[in-house]
């Protein structure tokens, strides 16, 4: 293991960019939807509850906006293995006071949001396979789940992403 | 598309999202503070984390983030936050779909 970590210590950088790009990514990739097309409806939707047509333009954007998480999680993949290897190749640990902060948010809020991200968006949670699956009902209760899902995670998403690319970039110590 | 049927009731109210903001941001510092802690402290022997700036910081910081959990919550759910001055315009447009 030790042979592999002196062989990958040149790339350093590299897997640094690689790891920017990806959570460059991940961060901005569905801004835009999300406040601009999903948000507007769901609002829309909250006001008009039984305006069937309002569902149906709900229902279309969320379709579009599983598919559009892609981008994201195909990122946040790359992230999760590109940073392991920079803390690994780069010789960091537990005594960086902001790097144990930084992967405290990552493991314990992050990537259970991802999780249950990748369940709603791409596995059981699809808004389509839950339609081909049970239903419209299925449907309904899965994009009820889903709404739930954006409402709780985006101040997460909002304040824990400040806090991390503050971290990462400051690299902030605390000595004793 | 599921236009055909009425669409049951969200289940998000005042009082749920009142609960859920103060649970997210009590129970997010908490966890943070009590990880920093047992790394910190306990495996590391730095105090700073008990000292006051880093308690009243954690604090401080778990009332901001509940009370950006509530606006968040309040003004994403329109019926009763921000979306009231909206024009609904009834159009007829067509919606494209992929083919399955």
């Amino acid at each position: 293991m030790e042979a592999v970590r002196q062989a990958l210590a040149p790339y350093y950088l590299e897997l640094k960019a690689i790891h920017l790009f990806a959570v460059m990514a991940w961060i901005w990739s569905t801004s835009v939807a999300y406040v601009y097309y999903v948000v507007p409806v769901f609002k829309a939707w909250r006001r008009n509850p039984q305006d069937l047509e309002v569902i149906a333009l709900r229902d279309w954007v969320m379709d579009r906006f599983d598919r559009g998480v892609i981008i994201e999680h195909i990122a946040f993949p790359v992230i999760i293995v590109t940073g392991p290897l920079l803390y690994w190749v780069g010789g960091w640990d537990t005594s960086a006071t902001w790097l144990t902060l930084k992967l405290l948010i990552i493991a314990g809020i992050i990537v259970p949001i991802e999780c249950f991200d990748y369940h709603l968006s791409h596995f059981a949670g699809n808004k389509r396979k839950a339609a081909a699956r049970g239903g419209p009902e299925e449907r309904e209760r899965k994009l009820h789940q889903h709404w739930w899902f954006l409402l709780l995670s985006t101040p997460y998403i909002i304040f824990f992403l400040l806090i991390i690319v503050f971290l990462a970039v400051t690299k902030y110590g605390i000595s004793t | 598309m599921s236009s055909e049927q009425p669409a049951r009731e969200f289940s998000g109210t005042v009082a749920r999202y009142r609960k859920l903001a103060w649970l997210c941001g009590l129970g997010t510092h908490a966890y943070l503070y009590v990880g920093m802690f047992l790394i910190e402290y306990v495996w590391h022997d730095r105090a700073w984390i008990v000292r006051w700036p880093a308690i009243v910081t954690a604090c401080a910081s778990a009332l901001v983030f509940s009370r950006l959990c509530y606006v968040s919550f309040m003004s994403g759910d329109a019926r009763w936050g921000k979306g009231s001055r909206w024009n609904m315009v009834s159009t007829r447009v067509k919606l494209p779909e992929e083919r399955s």
